[in-house]
């Protein structure tokens, strides 16, 4: 579905290099629910950001069923994103202006798509919101806005999830209620799912977890591999 | 101290952008104020110093009722012990040998005087020297006739004389600039006296004489004995004035200069404010922090004063320079538009630029008051938690804004000149009124043509509204006044037509050196293509003082008969007391600047000494721009000891045959003409006039509309910098830099059309009202001007447009990483 | 731990014989609790003998039935009303931890490295036992796997604690 070959990213900031990621071999199946692990500024958010599109990489390449994203233009960029792939922030991210019904039906909106209000319903209930639509962000608790975040992420049926740190901002319960959020779509709906976490009982929702250190995948644990908790844990500790 | 000030440096670079911005538009209010006042100075001052160069250095003068008398007349004078020195002049109208050109293009004014170097007559030199006795004329009449320093000039019937200095033009001598202009206007030169005297044969005679009191004293005292020693002949004193109000009336051009400093300052002031209100509630949960930590309010509002003051400081001094060049540039324009003849002024800039400094210094305090109060009222603890800082829209004072605004409204539908400035702070207190109603109307325009950012864009709209209703109200405002002006402009010339015919009195006047005799008029009135003549007066150089006892001086028109049936002006409020006083009409510009009223005593200094009179009535005329009095001809021998009438009006057949009235009149009395003027050539002045003022004056609102411009820049710049965060969120989820881009620029479209419409609203008002008001309606019809609401609409929108160009590129270009992931 | 008060719970319910009796646990516990059938009788006798529980009969199939009695309830109710103190050195590794530094230990770090691993190890299949309560829809039992998942939370931030000590 998704695939990176040689990734590499270079930030010149201020004449000064820094090399963010420097050469990613990394790819995700359909229904694959991955999550990126590794300590903070080790290259984890610059990927997820190549992979939505929202940069381009300095070298290699990414390829999102079997398009080449770094050869696209900004705005054919944004086209992609905006049909085949859903962000979920660290901090939510809503739109202050708009109620949680027209946050969620924005991506819609910005596609000029018919806005199925339908939909919009069921995943509000899905989410657990149901009968909040005309509130606003303000309104919310941080759990309740980071529900409106998925539900707007999913609305126009991404191909693929991308979260950064979705539950970074949140207590150990909310965190739960989001991860049980996101595991639902998972095997519910086979919602391919990426998301950054350093929090490993974030990390045990996922099929699959990268391990990032210094801009390298350091390893790859499958669930299904025997030593997946042994490892895992030994690589954490 | 030192270190403070690198903090608050510091903390106003904060955010460059911003600081940039803030300094641009405290800049330009700064510069525009400067142009404004550099210009209005410099022309006042420059008027001044051509009539103080006319007066040269002399205290007084003596006339004769007459047109000449003998200068041993005056041997009392000299043997005064307060007369310091004097000069002769006699003025004789003759023709310069030229080939192929009319007598009229030909004639030439001569003024001879005694001395040319005693300083009595100042000149301003350009070649040659004027203090050498010789034949001086000026730069137009040199090029006109093509002649340099050196050069012989010959006059018909009279004599040659060599050039000995060129000197610009000035009030003294000046010149036509073509020969078309050359054909109603004549040129002034000056020779010497005695040479004058002998090529006219008139020994011993003089026109007038000017002369300088020892210490230059001048009293009432001083005057009276003078006049004494006049009081039995043809002579008359007068103390030497200098008011150029007859020619000119710059009021009106003033005000519009004044307008345009303010209306620039204050929306620089507006955007100064927007950029402070910003960077406080920024700072917020800084301060809040601060006060935690023992701050008491008046430090912070120190803190933040500090920031301002230096603020100002870095404009206003970057100002003033760029201030100079806009003035000189705009003094340029200004005199390219109104003057006739090549006029050389200095830039006046001290005044104008201490002003612009105090304004430039104060204006950022008071934009910030409002600010820095807010910020002083902030509860620490709600800061610090910083809730999400929700625009709490209060109800009450939203009705107390419209029933404010209702009420200055109505207040402004009064016909009074004060009561105007209120419609317009009603437009402002309407403001938001206007804009939710004419947005909600345009909505579905802007959601067709803008699909889902033109819904974005007036939904920001709404976020920000007062920043928005303010931006959008100052464009409307200058849009108002911008029609106004124009349509004051284009209907002034219908106006000024019918006016100038309506009391012209016949169509041509015809000035002789000497006084018209019965035998003339029938000579005329025989005359081909004349259906009437009258002659009458125009007593030159009558002094008065205003109530504030300033000098001012005017001349008296005489008419006959029934003052209600005269041609030359029209009655607009009379007196009905009977008085055993002489009486006279007083123009209603000269009633107002002496600031008495009808039926008032207004006293002279005329050809027979210091004289009062009965004001019976203010009347408006197009002669000297209605600073003027007006006598019954019985009046000019009894009471004003004046004899002739040098004026003649002439009423020609029909308008076919004025050339013909023309050419005969020159024919016969051609070498003793000194003035011939025609309604016709008297509208069409002022029209031109007045046309190269509509240009300036439509330069000028350009200039407002681009100021409002740079102001809806900036409130989208600053709505832009607030929302990075989300723009860089709509990005994310799949909003393309096009689709933010196009989101900006109809926000900005948004502000600007209601900012144009509810300016044309206004200014049609405004229109109408003013031509319903009776202070102006002779002379203001309801004219919509359509060149400029055309000028007005895209103007406003293509202005908008660009101004909200750049705001929209730098929305478009937020880094969306950066914007997703900060706090 | 108290094989007797759940066994009181299931009879609570309704009557039983022994094997439901063993079913039932299992069913519980998500059978995350091995008991063996003669654990189960070997609790009923001695209910049986405190009057806590008493039989009325076999049933058709010649199995002994079990139901509850007055004095069981008021046992169940006052077990279930007494609250739970927790000692300090019940957790073995605490003890351990002691016994370590007393015998100044020298693999004192590894043996706090394995310990994490071990509980990380916990985390992870807690957390897949989770998403299966999620599906499965077992509220309660999801509850005891966050209580036991906050546990561990602050076990390893304990651990990191000690680890740096
Ligand atoms: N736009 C940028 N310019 C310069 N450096 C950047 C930029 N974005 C990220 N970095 C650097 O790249 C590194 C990795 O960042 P990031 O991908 O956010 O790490 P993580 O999400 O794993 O914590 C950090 O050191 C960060 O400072
Ligand atoms: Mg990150």
């Amino acid at each position: 579905m998704i695939q990176t070959i040689g990734l590499k990213k270079v930030f010149n900031t201020g004449g000064e290099k820094t090399s963010v990621l420097k050469g990613i071999d990394f790819s995700v199946q359909k229904g694959e629910f991955v999550a990126i692990m590794g300590p903070s500024g080790s290259g984890k958010s610059t990927l997820l950001q190549l992979l939505g599109g929202l940069d381009v990489p300095t070298e290699g390449a990414i390829k999102l069923d079997g398009v080449e994203l770094q050869k696209k233009t900004e705005k054919q960029r944004t086209i992609i994103r905006r049909r085949k792939i859903g962000f979920v922030f660290q901090s939510y991210q809503l739109l202050p202006t708009l109620s949680v019904y027209e946050n969620i039906a924005f991506p819609l909106h910005a596609d000029g798509r018919k806005v199925d209000s339908v939909a919009i319903h069921e995943l509000l209930n899905a989410v657990d919101l149901k009968g909040y639509d005309k509130r606003f962000p303000y309104e919310l608790s941080g759990g309740q806005q980071q529900r409106v975040a998925i539900a707007r992420a999913l609305i126009h049926q991404p191909d693929i999830l991308l979260a950064d740190e979705p539950t970074g901002n949140l207590d150990r319960e909310r965190s739960s209620d989001i991860l049980d959020l996101l595991s639902a779509f998972h095997q519910d709906r086979g919602q391919t799912i990426v998301m950054v976490t350093h929090d490993l009982f974030a990390a045990g929702y996922a099929d699959r977890i990268v391990l990032f250190k210094d801009g390298l995948i350091e390893t790859e644990v499958q669930r299904e591999d025997d030593d997946y908790a042994e490892f895992l844990s030994r690589f954490m500790a | 101290m030192l270190s403070s000030f690198l903090v608050s440096w510091r903390n106003l670079t904060r955010n460059k952008k911003r600081f940039f911005f803030t300094l641009i538009a405290l800049i330009i209010g700064v510069v525009v104020m400067a142009g404004m006042l550099i210009a209005k100075q410099t022309t006042s001052s420059t008027l001044n110093h051509y009539e103080q160069l006319y007066a040269g250095n002399a205290d007084y003068w003596i006339q004769s009722n007459g047109f000449s008398f003998q200068e041993s007349e005056l041997d009392w004078l000299v043997d005064r012990e307060d007369f310091d020195k004097g000069n002769a002049a006699l003025l004789k109208q003759g023709f310069v040998e030229l080939d192929g050109v009319s007598p009229a293009q030909a004639s030439v004014r001569i003024t001879g005087v005694a001395s040319f170097d005693n300083g009595i007559n100042e000149l301003p030199e350009k070649e040659g020297d004027v203090t050498k006795e010789g034949l001086i004329i000026t730069e137009n009449a040199a090029n006109l006739w093509g002649k340099e320093i050196g050069d012989t000039v010959i006059f018909k019937d009279m004599g040659s004389m060599e050039v000995t200095a060129i000197v610009y033009e000035g009030s003294m001598l000046k010149s036509p600039q073509t020969m078309e202009k050359a054909a109603f206007q004549h040129s002034r030169v000056m020779i010497p006296l005695d040479t004058l005297q002998n090529w006219t044969g008139m020994e011993d005679e003089i026109t007038n004489y000017r002369f300088a009191t020892k210490n230059h004293e001048r009293s009432d005292e001083l005057l009276t004995s003078y006049q004494a020693e006049l009081s039995s002949s043809d002579l008359y004193i007068q103390p030497v004035v200098i008011d150029g109000r007859q020619n000119n009336d710059m009021e009106g051009l003033y005000w519009t200069f004044n307008i345009i400093a303010i209306l620039s300052v204050f929306i620089s002031g507006f955007i100064v404010f927007n950029m402070i209100y910003a960077s406080i509630i920024e700072r917020r949960k800084e301060f809040a922090v601060m006060k935690s930590l023992g701050y008491t309010n008046g430090n912070i509002n120190r803190l933040v004063l500090q920031e301002i003051g230096l603020l100002a400081l870095i404009g206003t001094t970057l100002a003033l320079p760029i201030g100079i060049l806009f003035g000189g540039f705009f003094q340029e324009m200004l005199m390219a538009a109104i003057a006739t003849q090549n006029i050389t002024y200095d830039l006046e800039l001290t005044v104008p630029l201490i002003i612009s400094a105090a304004v430039g210094i104060l204006f950022p305090f008071l934009a910030a008051a409002f600010p820095v109060y807010q910020a002083g009222k902030t509860p620490v603890m709600e800061a610090m938690v910083d809730k999400a800082a929700q625009q709490r829209a209060s109800k009450g004072g939203n009705t107390i804004r419209i029933v404010a605004g209702v009420i200055c409204t109505g207040i402004g539908l009064i016909d009074n000149n004060i009561a105007f400035l209120f419609l317009f702070i009603g437009l402002v207190l309407l403001y938001p009124l206007f804009m939710r109603g004419i947005q909600s109307m345009i909505s579905p325009l802007f959601k067709w043509i803008f699909n889902y950012s033109g819904k974005q864009a007036i939904r920001s709209v709404k976020q920000f509204e007062n920043r928005n209703v303010n931006t959008s109200a100052m464009l409307a405002i200058g849009v108002s006044l911008a029609l106004f002006m124009s349509a004051t402009l284009e209907s002034l010339p219908d106006g000024m037509e019918s006016e100038v015919r309506s009391t012209y009195g016949g169509d041509i006047h015809v000035v002789k050196e000497s006084p018209w005799q019965d035998g003339d008029l029938e000579t005329v009135e025989a005359m081909e293509g004349i259906a009437s003549a009258y002659r009458f007066a125009d007593i030159p150089n009558v002094t008065w003082e205003t109530q504030n006892e300033e000098e001012r001086e005017f001349s008296i028109m005489s008419f006959s008969g029934e003052a209600e049936e005269a041609e030359i002006f029209l009655i607009t409020a009379e007196a009905n007391e009977a008085t055993e006083l002489a009486t006279l009409y007083l123009g209603e510009r000269a009633l107002a600047e002496w600031g008495g009223e009808v039926g008032d005593v207004f006293t002279m200094n005329t050809p027979s000494g210091k004289t009062d009179f009965f004001v019976k009535g203010s009347v408006q005329t197009s002669h000297y721009t209605n600073y003027v009095a007006f006598v019954e001809e019985s009046t000019l021998r009894t009471v004003l000891n004046w004899t002739g009438q040098y004026n003649l009006a002439i009423t020609a057949n029909d308008e076919a045959s004025i050339p013909l009235v023309y050419d005969q009149v020159w024919e016969t009395y051609g070498d003793e003409l000194s003035n011939v003027n025609s309604a016709s050539m008297t509208v069409a002045q002022s029209t031109n006039a007045l046309t190269g003022m509509n240009e300036l004056m439509q330069g000028l609102l350009l200039l407002i509309i681009v100021l409002s411009a740079i102001g809806i820049s900036n409130t989208l710049f600053m709505n832009t910098l607030e929302r990075v965060k989300e723009i860089g969120t709509m990005r994310a989820i799949g909003f393309t830099k096009g689709q933010v881009r196009f989101m900006i620029i109809a926000e900005g479209l948004i502000i600007g059309l209601v900012g144009v419409i509810v300016g044309i609203g206004y200014g049609i008002l405004v229109i109408y009202l003013n031509s319903q008001s009776d202070q102006a309606q002779a002379l203001l019809s309801f004219t919509v001007p359509w060149t400029s609401l055309i000028l007005a609409i895209s103007g406003g929108l293509l202005f908008t447009f660009f101004a909200s160009w750049l705001p929209s590129v730098i929305a478009s270009s937020v880094p969306v990483k950066e914007a997703i992931s900060y706090e | 731990m108290s094989v007797k008060h759940s066994l009181l719970a299931l009879l609570y319910e309704k009557p039983r014989h022994g094997y439901e009796l063993k079913t039932g646990f299992d069913e519980l516990v998500e059978s995350m609790w091995p008991l063996n059938a003669g654990q189960v009788y070997t609790t009923l006798d001695r209910l049986e003998r405190d009057n806590l529980v008493e039989s009325p009969g076999h049933d058709l199939k010649d199995r002994k039935q079990y139901t509850i009695t007055k004095q069981g309830k008021d046992e169940l109710w006052n077990w279930l009303e007494k609250p739970v103190g927790r000692s300090l050195l019940k957790d073995e590794f605490y003890f351990k931890y002691l016994c370590a530094s007393f015998v100044d230990y020298k693999d004192k770090q590894r043996m706090i490295q394995v310990q994490k691993q071990t509980m990380m190890k916990d985390v992870l299949n807690l957390t897949q036992l989770r998403k299966q309560m999620n599906q499965s829809g077992n509220k309660t039992m999801k509850m005891l796997v966050e209580g036991a998942l906050l546990h561990l939370e602050a076990d390893i931030k304990w651990l990191d604690m000690i680890a740096r000590d």
